[in-house]
């Protein structure tokens, strides 16, 4: 052991660290706002917090099937549209698509007794009518991520002749897995004990669940590694833009969740055609449009298994599946996507118009 | 607070400048003690190594002081920019620890004892208990509730508020109270074994007590709340046994950890592969750690302590709002229930709104419809009444240019036998008199829905064609 090196590489390594952070402190003072999900759109119609979007066409041939993006209530859609170069609208819009998108909102306690009804065969049906009526089309293209993914399944099952095409990302459909310790955790759970306290659940008690799936290395290396970054402006940015995007939860309206996690986590009835909203079962063999399942490869928050599911239990024979080997967030964000991902989905969707 | 930061940015300058000027007299301190070594194993001290050394110390201690400061600003500067759990993560203290640690890790050549933050590092688990734990640091926090803590907050303040002071026996429920938040303090600050024990015999004998006052007999609406507040005292004592079951194997679960990273660094030292660097040392930490708790947080055990601990804790939550409802009740303040039952009304008639809205929309379909047939059907009758129209026209016609051949056959016939000139005046008029009776029935105005139906039944066309036959007449 070279002792001199030792001493001489630890103190570089300090007098840099302090560097960073000087610099990273300057940086802090210089970014007034933190920005995220800034491609064009337009409101085209609203219920109340909930509301649908039409985004800005950016290439010169667009697709005639619009796409409606649903997105889950447990987070923020804005992870879709992070920044400029990190936005998988964008780049379906850039591949000619007609992209409309779904902004659940924050939910408060007037959405206690909110249930999975009203959601989709309420206020999805109604965007969708409303975009079928505006493009005088019978079907629209669906395109649900993870928990919106859910809800698009569930909506294909029931409207069969309003999906043109089903596209589910990162998905949970069977919740029949261990690979994940949140479905683990979600099968012990007291659920109605949870939403009878708290009606609405709060966003921040969903994301202490989630940071434990890695306790130490979302609550304290992350913060470590941040001095290395806080000395490049843009990069403290998109430190700040995902972290805004990590925590900005919005709370749950109490029936949802109480669905979400006794019938399906819990009792999976999903996959067992026992799923039953608005006094309809739910028959996954119903969904005769074409589907394409994506899933991320190393996904601890809704693992593979999870999503395939939903290619043996749908009726149709036009199936397919696309993964990539990142993780739940870096499907939308990662390097390894951004290029192939959205073209990907929009070869897939041209072809069956 | 722009001035704040840059004030912030200078001061760090300063600090940066120190540790440059450091940095050198480390390296050669270093150099020396590598002199020393080859000049026959002598450990040669340089003369200002203790001045070096607290240097080093001071730098910290303006370094803890400085993040202290630091974290208080960004919360003050961000605090409306940025969500508050994410300021929470944004913790300079974890910075410090992890300084202070890997200072307490550093290895000195031929067996010196570490001068920095002596026994103050991670790989010693108690040490990590002790500094990390404490820390109230997001991870840990969430076995330990702070919304109950809001909740016993408001619970307190409101109670002593509305009872403490005004209501007979209200003294007797503010002592309660405030040795039943002492308790919650000490628990949140409890991280062994031992902690957790004395505090839950501490308590179980307090609950004794308390139950002795609060379940002797009283009249009126006292003895209700104080039955109440019994069993809110006996579900607290179930969380707190959870608590404490949740925090032993958290406890369990860190000793474990930092046996394992312990274990890890004397294997890297062994290997001569120290983690040196301050990032190595961060990295080596998370990973070992991680593992042992991932380990336990996927295991059947934990998934049913975890139930246990949180369902305790919400059990108590509902009766906190039980009475705090309770208390409300006297006062004409809504209730969180009230709430509940106005937007499940609400609900319910948007609902029904939504329903309504819906066939709304049929019927309007509906009727749209039926209007298109209407005025189809009044299309189809004009059309047919102006065929008929033309019908009558070549009618007339036909029958005027009948009057007109029999007048002119009627002229030679006058000069012709009297047997012929009766016969063909007779046979013309009787044909003329049927198609003139013939238009006038077929002109007879129908109801529109008549004529909806007729526009729409498969008898239309032959109307039509019986229009062209005429039509086509004058020209043959």
């Amino acid at each position: 052991m070279n002792y001199t090196q030792q001493f001489q590489d630890s103190m570089e390594e300090f007098k840099s660290f302090a560097s960073n952070l000087k610099k990273g402190v300057e940086n802090l003072a210089s970014i007034e706002e933190v920005t995220l999900a800034e491609t064009a759109k337009e409101l085209v119609y609203e219920d109340g917090k909930r509301k649908l979007y039409r985004y800005r066409a950016r290439a010169d041939k667009v697709c005639p099937v619009p796409t409606l993006i649903i997105y889950a209530m447990v987070n923020r859609y804005t992870m879709l549209d992070l920044q400029p170069n990190r936005s998988m609208i964008r780049n379906l819009l850039d591949q000619g698509m007609d992209v409309y998108l779904i902004d659940w909102g924050y939910a408060d306690r007037m959405d206690r007794h909110l249930t999975m009804d009203d959601l989709i065969n309420g206020f999805m049906d109604d965007c969708i009518n409303h975009i079928r009526e505006q493009h005088q089309l019978d079907a629209i293209n669906l395109l649900g991520v993870c928990q919106g993914g859910t809800f698009s399944a569930i909506y294909a099952a029931l409207h069969p002749e309003k999906v043109k095409n089903l596209i589910t990302m990162v998905a949970p459909v069977d919740f029949d897995t261990k690979d994940s310790l949140l479905f683990a955790w979600s099968k012990e759970m007291d659920v109605d004990l949870l939403i009878d306290a708290y009606g609405i659940v709060p966003g921040d008690l969903m994301n202490q669940a989630y940071q434990m799936l890695q306790p130490l290395t979302l609550t304290v290396q992350k913060y470590i590694n941040m001095v290395d970054i806080m000395a490049d402006a843009d990069k403290l940015n998109d430190f700040l833009r995902m972290e805004s995007w990590i925590f900005d939860s919005p709370d749950q309206p109490g029936e949802v969740l109480r669905q979400n996690i006794k019938n399906l986590f819990q009792q999976n009835e999903l996959v067992k055609g026992e799923f039953e909203i608005g006094g309809q079962l739910v028959d996954l063999k119903q969904i005769s449009m074409p589907v394409l399942v994506v899933y991320a490869d190393y996904d601890t928050l809704v693992p593979p298994a999870a999503c395939k599911g939903l290619l043996e239990y749908v009726g149709t024979k036009d199936k397919q599946e696309l993964s990539y080997p990142v993780g739940h967030v870096g499907m939308f964000v990662s390097g390894k996507t951004q290029a192939t991902l959205a073209p990907r989905i929009a070869d897939w969707v041209n072809q069956r118009l | 607070m722009q001035d704040f930061f840059k004030q912030q940015a200078g001061w760090l300058n300063t600090w940066q400048e120190q540790q440059q000027k450091l940095t050198k007299q480390f390296a050669s301190l270093g150099e020396d003690l590598t002199q020393g070594f080859a000049e026959a194993g002598k450990q040669k001290i340089p003369a200002n190594f203790e001045e070096l050394l607290k240097s080093q110390q001071e730098l910290f201690e303006q370094f803890t002081s400085f993040g202290a400061n630091l974290q208080q600003n960004i919360q003050q500067a961000w605090g409306d920019k940025l969500p508050a759990e994410l300021l929470r993560l944004f913790n300079f203290n974890i910075m410090q620890q992890f300084y202070k640690s890997w200072l307490g890790n550093m290895k000195f050549p031929g067996g010196m004892q570490n001068p920095f933050m002596g026994g103050q590092n991670w790989a010693d688990p108690s040490s990590f208990l002790d500094s990390f734990m404490k820390q109230e640091h997001p991870f840990i926090s969430t076995f330990s509730n702070f919304n109950l803590q809001d909740e016993l907050q408001k619970m307190f303040g409101m109670f002593g508020m509305l009872q403490g002071a005004k209501l007979p026996g209200g003294d007797l429920y503010s002592q309660l109270f405030t040795t039943y938040q002492g308790y919650f303090n000490q628990l949140v600050n409890t991280g062994t074994s031992k902690g957790f024990d004395q505090l839950l015999e501490a308590f179980s004998r307090w609950k004794e007590q308390a139950d002795q006052y609060l379940l002797a007999p009283q009249v009126g609406i006292h003895r209700e709340t104080a039955q109440e507040f019994a069993k809110a005292i006996s579900l607290s004592f179930d969380y707190l046994k959870s608590f404490a079951t949740m925090g032993k194997l958290i406890e369990e679960t860190a000793r474990k950890a930092g046996n394992r990273f312990q274990a890890k660094l004397v294997e890297r030292s062994l290997n001569d592969e120290p983690p040196i660097k301050f990032s190595d040392f961060c990295s080596l930490w998370t990973k070992e750690n991680e593992a042992v708790f991932l380990e336990i947080f996927g295991s059947d055990q934990f998934a049913k302590t975890q139930r246990e601990f949180t369902s305790s804790g919400l059990r108590l939550k509902l009766q906190f709002n039980k009475l705090v409802e309770k208390v409300l009740d006297q006062t004409p303040i809504a209730l969180k229930r009230d709430l509940d039952l106005a937007t499940k009304e609400i609900l319910q008639l948007k609902r029904d709104l939504r329903q309504s809205r819906q066939q709304q929309q049929l019927l309007a379909a509906e009727a749209k419809a039926a209007q298109q047939a209407v005025a189809a059907g009044e299309q189809r009758f004009e059309a047919l009444e102006t065929t008929l129209a033309k019908v009558q026209a070549l009618a007339e016609q036909a029958e005027q240019t009948a009057r007109t051949a029999a007048v002119t056959q009627s002229a030679p016939a006058e000069k012709a036998p009297a047997a012929r000139s009766r016969k063909t005046p007779a046979a013309t008029t009787k044909k003329a008199t049927a198609t003139s009776k013939k238009a006038p029935a077929t002109r007879t105005r129908k109801t529109p829905a008549a004529a909806g139906k007729k526009a729409t039944s498969p008898q239309s066309p032959k109307t039509t064609g019986r229009a062209k036959k005429p039509a086509g007449t004058p020209t043959e």
